[in-house]
């Protein structure tokens, strides 16, 4: 009875704010457009889907954005690990200064660190003219990929590496020493030890960058170049400038899907990596010639 | 010397603190070193200092004629089994003690593995994670990843501490048989006197970062060279007395004998293993098991304080002790199943306890609480230390 007092906010806010928008959504993308306020009809038409999973249009932005959010990831998580590998590593009254300094861009406004970008990366601005200026040839920035990259990667980089510094800040520090112990370089601590047992905190923030930067509309539409027509940016199109809703809910629904998939995804490569190493390890036994332990009955 | 590490005025700070003060010490081949102290003694500073993880700002650490002072953790010749284990979580068992192999060649260190897996019966966990085994199970892995690639040296930091009681003899025992088939030089860390004294074939006791005395067990309990030994290793009472000219002591209601050998222990020639403080203070009065020949204190006869220190177990109650005795009052008697301990208050208000061992069980008549008692014991029984 308490439980269920305690627990009532918690599902009237997921009843109210997850359950029924997502229920309106996919009640749009099965309905058909009209010429109507609100712009459609109710149905039940898979029109839409047909349209959204076909057409090469719609395909390649959801291909694009997939690309996108992929080298995102990939390089946020090329800055992000010795970030969080050296301020959990600092001295203890280091760290907290230095999450600090690593959040402190965020409690300004998104929007307005953003134009910031853009004032630096114009042409005239002080990134793309010094750089300008050193080649002696105009160069451009803003309104290129570079600039696309450079936005994703500014803004998600702590996503990255907040769930890595609590991994990697919590690993028991004695193996560091066991590793040394035993004869291991300090390449070899990181390759054999700290890096496998921080895959969790490497899952865990690509997850949170590849996430939201498929999705993403602002940073392509304020940085990015005309060709970047990644998914967010062609479902506002559809949204408020088509008027065409299923086909703005279609194109939803499916972007939910392919995202929903991706932790299982993730899930699953960890997995696989896992069972390799293991098979790697069975193996090494099975070469053993005169091996007597057998693996049955062992979990 | 068959010195196989020395250590060498080795001096180790913690800021402005000096946790090791120029500390000089000889481990031999094949011997399992024990380094005895009380926590913040700085044993285990020692042995960090040995792996390489300590920094050391003075002193020179020798092993087998080499400086490895300077040398990083991982070039060091010596490995490490920590109090805590510190297995790798996300690898197997065989994984585990496979880690230091790294440089032979896969069948090698395979069959490596499969050797030190039989050496410490764990054969049927190889592809166990640490985490599914129990404290012994995980002990057992330290030691054989410790072990497996034949360290000159192997560093053993409170090993038995983390285990509860039985498993703690079982997993000494286990230790011991190791040592006897592999013949690997240890030192082993420890608070407990009763591990140092059954295990080792030498006891380096610590005190503030210093060793105050080095020697084989029966010699730091039976000669100890300071009332600290005497009173850390095992129990003693101390009574303050006066050396006589014609070698007693006067103590309080007596004047006690002292033997005039030791007790048939063979003299260690190993008075160059001993640096303490102690015996800097008391140059002239060099104690039992540390001077050449002479089996008592050299010095300590003539008009002086020492002190006098008597292991419980070696007095008696009653005139059946031998020719020292004392007289006192009977203040109670504590009943532990194999001995009976008894209290007795001298008249100066001093404490004498006695052990006896009850060979045949528990005696019917015994002398009431409040009853004026004797305590005899045997010159030899006599330990006399520096004030």
């Amino acid at each position: 009875m308490n439980r269920t007092l305690v627990l009532a906010p918690v599902w009237v806010w997921l009843a109210v704010l997850l359950a029924a928008p997502l229920a309106i959504v996919l009640a749009i993308s099965l309905a058909e457009t009209a010429d109507a306020v609100p712009p459609f009809a109710l149905g039940f038409s898979l029109e839409s889907f047909r349209t959204v999973l076909t057409d090469p249009y719609y395909r390649d932005a959801l291909l694009l954005s997939l690309r996108v959010a992929v080298v995102s990831t990939l390089l946020c998580l090329l800055l992000g690990y010795p970030m969080a590998l050296g301020i959990a590593r600092a001295p203890e009254r280091w760290r907290d200064p230095l999450m600090l300094a690593l959040m402190l861009p965020f409690w300004t406004g998104f929007l307005m660190r953003l134009n910031a970008w853009i004032g630096l990366l114009a042409d005239d601005g002080w990134i793309a003219g010094g750089l300008s200026w050193l080649a002696g040839e105009p160069i451009r920035l803003l309104y290129t990929d570079a600039a696309l990259y450079l936005g994703m990667v500014y803004t998600y980089l702590p996503f990255m590496v907040l769930p890595l510094y609590a991994n990697l800040s919590r690993l028991d520090p004695l193996l560091q020493e066991a590793a040394a112990d035993l004869g291991a370089p300090p390449w070899v601590r990181f390759v054999r030890v700290t890096l496998p047992l921080s895959l969790p905190g490497v899952a865990a923030g690509s997850v949170l960058v590849f996430v939201p930067a498929v999705g993403e509309y602002v940073i392509p539409e304020l940085l990015g170049g005309p060709g970047a027509q990644l998914v967010g940016r062609v479902l506002w199109g559809e949204f408020f400038a088509n008027r065409d809703w299923p086909m703005a809910s279609a194109l939803a629904v499916v972007l939910l899907v392919l995202l929903l998939l991706v932790p299982f995804g993730g899930r699953w490569a960890v997995g696989l990596l896992k069972s390799g190493a293991a098979r790697r390890q069975r193996n090494q036994a099975a070469s053993r010639p005169s091996c007597g332990h057998n693996d049955a009955g062992l979990p | 010397m068959n010195g196989l590490l020395s250590v060498e005025q080795l001096t180790v700070r913690y800021g402005s603190q000096a946790v090791l003060a120029d500390l000089s010490l000889t481990v031999r081949r094949d011997e399992l070193f024990v380094l005895l102290g009380a926590s913040g003694s700085g044993k285990t500073t020692l042995l960090r200092a040995i792996a390489g993880f300590a920094p050391t700002s003075g002193g020179r650490i020798v092993l087998d004629g080499r400086d490895i002072g300077g040398e990083p953790p991982h070039r060091r010749p010596v490995n490490t089994v920590f109090q805590s284990y510190a297995l790798f979580p996300h690898m197997t068992v065989a994984a585990n003690i496979g880690f230091g192999l790294r440089h032979m060649d896969r069948a090698a260190a395979a069959e490596r593995v499969r050797e030190m897996l039989a050496l410490v019966r764990l054969e049927a966990l190889a592809d166990r994670r640490p985490h599914q085994l129990s404290g012994g199970q995980q002990q057992r892995v330290a030691l054989a990843r410790g072990l497996a690639p034949r360290p000159a040296l192997l560093l053993l930091d409170e090993p038995l501490s983390a285990l509860d009681r039985a498993l703690r003899e079982e997993t000494r025992d286990e230790l011991m048989r190791l040592r006897r088939v592999l013949g690997t030089s240890f030192i082993l860390v420890t608070h407990d006197q009763q591990e140092a004294l059954t295990m080792a074939d030498r006891i380096g006791v610590m005190r503030d970062g210093a060793l105050v005395q080095v020697g084989a067990p029966a010699e730091v309990y039976e000669r100890p060279s300071s009332r600290f030994v005497a009173e850390f290793l095992g129990a003693a009472n101390i009574l303050p007395g006066t050396a006589r000219e014609d070698g007693t002591i006067a103590v309080a209601g007596g004047s006690i004998a002292i033997a005039p050998s030791g007790d048939g222990l063979a003299n260690p020639s190993s008075s160059d293993l001993f640096r303490g403080s102690q015996a800097a203070q008391f140059r002239d009065f060099v104690p039992l098991g540390v001077a050449e020949s002479s089996p008592v204190m050299t010095g300590w006869k003539g008009h002086r304080p020492v002190l006098l220190a008597l292991r419980p177990e070696r007095l008696r109650l009653g005139e059946t002790g031998g020719s020292n005795r004392l007289a006192g009052v009977l203040a109670g008697s504590v009943y532990a199943g194999d001995t009976l301990t008894h209290t007795v208050r001298l008249p100066d208000g001093s404490v004498l306890r006695v052990a006896e061992t009850l060979h045949a069980g528990l005696p019917a008549a015994r002398p009431a609480v409040g009853a004026a008692v004797t305590v005899s014991w045997s010159p030899d029984a006599c330990i006399v230390l520096p004030p």
